[in-house]
């Protein structure tokens, strides 16, 4: 007769966990629930399917100068900061702006890192080996001023979100990549989710200057793509 | 042509460029040395090793005077009678062969633990020598002729490539140096049938009309990725200038960690012996740790006062580099021998010694229940992988804090 092997799977995977660690084997009903940071804005969330960004998953945010994706970027930031996430900012144009992040995105800058890499090859060496390390983080890529003539550079971002993308997937960390809206296409299939944003009207009140920008996801690994919010861009408080 | 519709590159697994220098030492007659050392008779006879393959034999390896008769290197052994009637004639043994290569290799690794190897008829060993200034590398060259034995070429490069043609370029006992700027001198006049190449691009080649590198090094970048495959794009790139794959750190070091405590007084109480090995055993813990290595076989040695030597060893089920595992198991050697008289001296061996645990099933542990990381752990890591890029931490001046108008500085952080 065939005992019940219920016994027996029980001790292999409690032996397996006590020699490789937690993660190495576990039941499917005991699998942890997949981590989201919110973009900081309601809709935008409800949008991505009501929580926002997955973690190790590579976000591409696609839009020209002034479009109000580095500002989304650093809203992510904060969200994922109050998650306890390391927040790394990879600034290859040299463009953060540091009191827009702290005070206008909240973002908490104690637990900000920002680098300055020579080159997006620098940058991207940097992301790999960031992603090695065991923490939650995220790591926010801002190539917002590349071109079409940096060939190179381009072509190696592409091989490198290629070549890691498993092993993010893995990690603890999520990608963010800021790139102009006609830049390298064909990333979208390396995206977990990819959104475009596009300034839509000027607003300004007695309390804000601003704008709005229309944000379109285009693509998303989890759900049907399609879905579109606005969100405010704040210019001055 | 649009941008967003390029010709996909084939793929590098290693793409990006560095600025480390890499040391190539070719010993181009290894095997020959290592059979007229075991046997001198042979120093002054024309030699050949041949290789069995079957009932047939082929030329493994030969000597100048034998390369002087136009011997070459999987030729018949009627062919080389013919060519040089008066040859002496051996066996290959590669596994002398590969033991005095491993022996060859780890005598250097003082000078660099990053360190590539690679045994045929001659030994070609790649020392990747990280950012090392020019007196550096003069004494690392000066340090390799007391010791390798055989005479030896050495070529200096940034690339693997480039580095052993500089050392295959060089005359015997010389070190050639190829400086950023001189790889298109150095590669100009090179035939592209001169490289491993595979077959399809050799016949693209032909029909192009492209028989050297620089002919190849021309073209436009788009055209060598679209049409001439990885090896063409890798050849081009070699020619620019681009040779960015790493050492392959085939040499793990050391083989093997040796401690050894001496008594001042011989002692017979267990318990102190007990305790003197716990504390080796943080010593080789620590050492392993430094190192990043486990141990899979440990071994005790005890020196008795009668003269004795009690020896017990174990293999373990896997590698162990903590003090609490080491010590455990050390003291279930002390066990196991079975002591007289008192003890003069402990020495323990860790050996077969293997990375501490395989990158993905380290990633597996590690994740969960990690404390809150700070950036100080992330800045930690980061700098000095990276010395020459600026890390900020964004900190708000003090003064400011509480203003509406507050004052944001960037502070450059650094690893201390």
């Amino acid at each position: 007769m065939i005992t019940a092997p219920a016994t027996h799977f029980d001790d292999i995977v409690a032996d397996i966990q006590r020699r490789w660690g937690p993660k190495a084997m576990f039941r499917l009903a005991e699998m942890p629930e997949r981590v989201f940071i919110s973009t900081g804005v309601p809709s935008l969330d409800q949008a991505l399917g009501g929580q926002g960004l997955p973690c190790g998953y590579i976000t591409l945010l696609r839009g020209e100068s002034t479009s109000g994706a580095t500002t989304l970027a650093y809203r992510v930031m904060a969200s994922a900061q109050k998650l306890n996430h390391v927040a790394v900012y990879l600034d290859c144009p040299g463009t953060f702006d540091a009191e827009a992040a702290v005070c206008g995105c909240s973002v908490n800058q104690a637990e900000l890192l920002l680098v300055r890499p020579s080159d997006l090859m620098n940058a991207l060496s940097i992301y790999r080996h960031l992603i090695q390390l065991p923490y939650r983080g995220l790591v926010v890529l801002d190539a917002g001023l590349l071109t079409a003539t940096d060939l190179e550079q381009a072509y190696y971002l592409m091989l490198e979100l290629q070549q890691t993308r498993t092993r993010l997937h893995q990690s603890g960390w999520t990608l963010l990549v800021i790139l102009p809206t006609d830049l390298l296409r064909s990333l979208h299939r390396l995206a977990g989710i990819e959104m475009i944003l596009k300034r839509r009207q000027w607003r300004e009140s007695r309390y804000f200057v601003g704008y709005q920008a229309l944000v379109t996801v285009t693509r998303h690994a989890l759900q049907p793509a399609g879905q579109k919010a606005v969100i405010d861009v704040l210019v001055e408080l | 042509m649009p941008f967003n519709q390029q010709v996909k590159k084939p793929s590098l697994t290693f793409w990006w460029s560095c600025n480390l220098v890499l040391l190539c030492v070719v010993i181009p007659y290894f095997v020959v040395a290592l059979e007229r050392e075991r046997d001198p008779e042979l120093a002054t006879a024309p030699l050949v090793v041949y290789e069995v393959k079957g009932n047939k034999r082929a030329v493994y390896a030969f000597c100048p005077e034998a390369k002087r008769a136009g011997m070459v290197i999987g030729m018949s052994r009627s062919r080389v009678r013919a060519l040089c009637p008066g040859a002496q004639e051996r066996d290959v043994e590669l596994n002398r062969y590969a033991r005095a290569a491993h022996d060859q290799t780890t005598a250097l690794l003082d000078l660099t633990d990053r360190l590539e190897w690679e045994q045929k008829a001659s030994l070609t060993l790649w020392l990747d020598m990280g950012k090392a200034s020019p007196s550096e590398m003069k004494t690392a060259v000066e340090a390799l002729n007391s010791r390798i034995k055989q005479p030896f070429q050495v070529g200096i490069a940034k690339g693997l490539i480039l580095s052993r043609i500089a050392a295959l370029t060089t005359p015997p006992n010389k070190a050639r140096t190829i400086t950023p700027g001189q790889e298109q001198r150095l590669l100009a006049s090179m035939r592209l049938d001169q490289f491993a190449i595979a077959e399809r691009f050799r016949e693209q080649c032909r029909q192009f009309g492209l028989h050297t590198l620089t002919d190849l090094g021309r073209l436009p970048e788009s055209a060598v990725a679209k049409r001439f495959g990885e090896d063409g794009w890798q050849l081009y790139r070699l020619y620019h200038g681009h040779d960015p794959r790493q050492t392959l750190n085939r040499c793990v070091v050391p083989l093997r960690e040796e401690l050894a405590h001496p008594f001042d007084t011989p002692i017979s109480d267990h318990g102190i012996a007990e305790r003197v090995l716990q504390h080796m055993a943080g010593q080789l813990s620590a050492r392993l740790r430094e190192r990043g290595l486990a141990c899979e076989e440990l071994s005790l040695t005890v020196h008795c006062e009668n003269h004795t030597l009690l020896e017990a060893s174990r293999l373990l089920a896997k590698g162990i580099q903590g003090q609490k595992a080491i010590a455990s198991e050390l003291i279930r050697l002390l066990d196991r021998v079975e002591v007289a008289s008192g003890m003069d001296s402990f020495i323990v061996q860790c050996d077969r010694l293997a990375p501490s645990v395989s990158e993905q099933l380290d990633f597996f542990g590690t994740l969960f229940g990690s404390p809150k990381p700070a950036i100080e752990q992330v800045v930690r890591y980061l700098a000095p992988r990276h010395p020459e890029t600026p890390l900020y931490k964004v900190t708000v001046e003090p003064l400011s804090a509480y203003l509406p108008e507050r004052n944001i500085i960037l502070q450059s952080v650094t690893a201390a």
